[in-house]
């Protein structure tokens, strides 16, 4: 067993080299189909030779620097096109297949978005597209490699090291069509994180050897580093699930981790609900989740609530309440920053409400008083954190609210092509950069909790949304909507989408009609339920001073009703 | 099973994700516009296979979106 050690830069080549070497014709990487069997394995060696192979072409057909898009099915052959960019040089774009006629644009936009100078893809895929002709004239111009069917002589052997502070990989966040945001993480960052993850995973359990299960999208972060660098880089086998195959029956995901002995395994908050809505006692049976030593969960708010059925319910199948890993993580520090102690219960502390509410972490007064926050552990490998008051800018003590800043060398390089953005998120100071996360929470006893997020942020599903490209649409349903007159935010926990469009008085006849309209706008452009519409006059929505519409009391006067719709 | 019976089926079953009655489930409408998001168009396609006993792609409900055009299609297949 490999292990890297923290700081230690490696050649990716290097790294290959070495698993083929050692462990040869061990599975690297198994894909599962539908019934959970085996639909595809590819050992060590043979997945170093593909990736040499691949990236012996990819260095023949572009620059060093050249954004590539990755276009792929879940699967193996999007784990070589990785490691081939980063062996080569050459920025991988994950991205999805434009199968999806709701994703199309968003796939425009980003391709466009990252200059992209190629598309690596299978012969499959391509194929598919060729038939569409809506997508040629727009992705003509872009140099297209099946990296299943090419056919190269003598792949090279030897790679250098990467330049460590170059762009490795373009990371885009999820949910938002109008803007896609692409976070650039050099090799460095990706590094790093993988040094980080590795210290906090050994904590306890210095020779544990991991077996990955992941049906996370590869094109996210989570997925990506938990399912297709990080086990290469440790020389453990990934098991993969295609997300599809999970949502129609989530019971598959622990099915692969009982048949297959998973170890580690991540998924967002919503992915355990989901286990125990939609999993039956007759579909476990016969399962063992023993094995399982660490259920990552990351990457949207974790419920204390959730944690706690989870382990009750699936303790009967031999899960452990110390394998739930509570984590915090985000794409602008490539992925992982906080968690807790491997095998350590998590630890969920209550804190005084109405102390929340005044920014401090107080215990609660009386029974009533009561909220429950679960620990996100502590910052491991170099990362540090801070919390500042969102005014000021002040570093706060233990205790105190604040927002979330980050620093060290996960941190992403900015985003792509955006420089005023980049400089407000990323800040270079005289104690170097320094990321604005956008999340609110606080120290306490040295551990990080997250109490709210900044930017009104919209997570249902593990998908992030900006109310502001919700509204954009919305308004844009029929011209008597008033333009920005219009609020999106979401109410409860799963969050439910709730959206109050101002209408211009002249219309109220036809209101019926203008709702149908809208949410059959609205369906177009999203994939998102929306849980309530309402459409007030002209004037009803709180603004500042400058015009923008005050989301936060929106909220506030929608759920002591106060919005009166039209309509009804 | 027939178109019928399928579509009935479905009918319940969307009612039942969206916390509604049976009758407000109007099966020419998109899932959609229904109220039903991506996800719990998937794992409607995962229950079905129990119905059916048969595999379904998940993707199914997105190229047939509606209750009225998945039974149908269901129905013949």
């Amino acid at each position: 067993m490999n292990q890297i050690h923290a700081s230690e830069n490696f050649a990716w080549a290097e790294i290959l080299k070495q698993q083929a070497r050692q462990l040869g014709q061990q599975d690297a990487f198994v894909l599962l189909n539908r019934r959970v069997h085996i639909a595809e394995r590819l050992s060590f060696a043979a997945f170093a030779q593909a990736v040499f192979a691949l990236a012996t072409q990819i260095a023949a057909d572009f620059q060093p620097g050249d954004r590539l898009l990755l276009l792929y099915e879940p699967g193996i052959d999007f784990c070589i096109a990785l490691w081939a960019c980063l062996v080569s040089g050459r920025v991988a774009v994950p991205v999805y297949p434009p199968g999806d006629p709701r994703t199309r644009e968003r796939f425009f936009k980003l391709s466009k978005a990252a200059e992209a100078s190629g598309v690596l893809t299978t012969q499959k895929i391509r194929d598919q597209i060729r038939l569409a002709r809506w997508l040629l004239p727009r992705l003509m111009r872009l140099k297209w490699l099946s990296s299943d069917t090419f056919k190269t002589n003598n792949p090279q052997q030897e790679w250098p090291h990467p330049d460590y502070d170059q762009v490795a990989l373009l990371q885009y966040t999820s949910g938002s069509t109008s803007e896609p945001k692409g976070v650039m993480l050099s090799h460095q960052s990706l590094q790093a994180n993988i040094a980080s993850l590795t210290q906090a995973r050994l904590i306890g359990r210095e020779q544990a050897q991991e077996r990955f299960v992941s049906w996370l999208p590869q094109y996210h972060d989570m997925g990506l580093v938990s399912g297709v660098l990080y086990p290469l880089v440790l020389g453990s086998i990934s098991i993969i699930l295609s997300p599809l195959d999970f949502l129609q029956k989530p019971v598959r995901w622990l099915q692969a981790i009982s048949d297959y002995q998973g170890s580690l395994s991540c998924a967002p908050n919503f992915a355990y609900e989901l286990c125990l809505k939609r999993i039956s006692d007759q579909q476990m049976q016969g399962l063992d989740l023993n094995s399982w030593k660490l259920a990552l969960n990351g990457a949207e708010p974790v419920r204390p609530d959730t944690l706690r059925r989870f382990s009750e319910r699936f303790a009967a199948w031999g899960f452990q309440p110390e394998s739930m890993y509570p984590s915090y993580g985000l794409a602008e520090s490539t992925v992982f920053v906080s968690g807790g102690v491997p095998q350590q219960a998590p630890e969920i502390r209550v804190f005084s409400q109405a102390g929340l509410l005044q920014n401090l972490a107080l215990a609660p007064t009386n029974v009533q008083d009561q909220r429950e926050l679960v620990s996100l552990g502590r910052c491991w490998g170099q990362t540090r954190i801070e919390i500042r008051d969102p005014q000021s800018q002040q570093v706060l003590p233990e205790g105190q609210i604040g927002e979330i800043y980050l620093s060290g060398p996960s941190l992403g390089l900015g985003y792509w092509r955006e420089p005023e953005l980049s400089q407000a998120r990323f800040q270079q100071t005289e104690d170097g950069l320094w990321l604005q996360t956008g999340d609110l929470g606080f120290l306490f006893e040295q551990s990080l909790f997250i109490s709210g997020r900044h930017k009104d942020l919209i997570i249902i599903n593990g998908e992030n949304y900006s109310p502001s490209d919700l509204e954009q649409t919305v308004e844009q349903a029929h011209p008597d909507l008033r333009r920005g007159c219009g609020v999106a935010f979401s109410i409860g926990e799963p969050e439910k989408l709730i959206l109050v469009q101002e209408v211009r008085a002249s219309t109220e006849d036809a209101l019926s009609e203008i709702k149908v309209q809208i949410l059959a706008h609205f369906a177009q452009h999203w994939h998102l339920p929306v849980a309530d519409l309402l459409l007030v006059k002209a004037g009803v929505l709180p603004k500042t001073s400058s015009g923008k519409i005050q989301r936060r009391r929106c909220r506030a006067m929608y759920t002591k009703n106060k919005f009166k719709d039209l309509k009804s | 099973m027939t178109q019928k019976e399928i579509e009935n089926w479905l009918i319940q079953a969307v009612a039942q994700i969206l916390d509604r009655q049976p009758e407000n489930i109007d099966p020419l409408l998109p899932f959609a516009q229904l109220g039903l998001d991506s996800g719990e168009a998937v794992a409607l396609t995962g229950d079905l296979e129990d119905l059916l006993e048969q595999e379904l792609e998940p993707t199914l409900a997105f190229e047939y979106p509606s209750i009225q055009k998945l039974s149908q299609h269901l129905a013949q297949a």
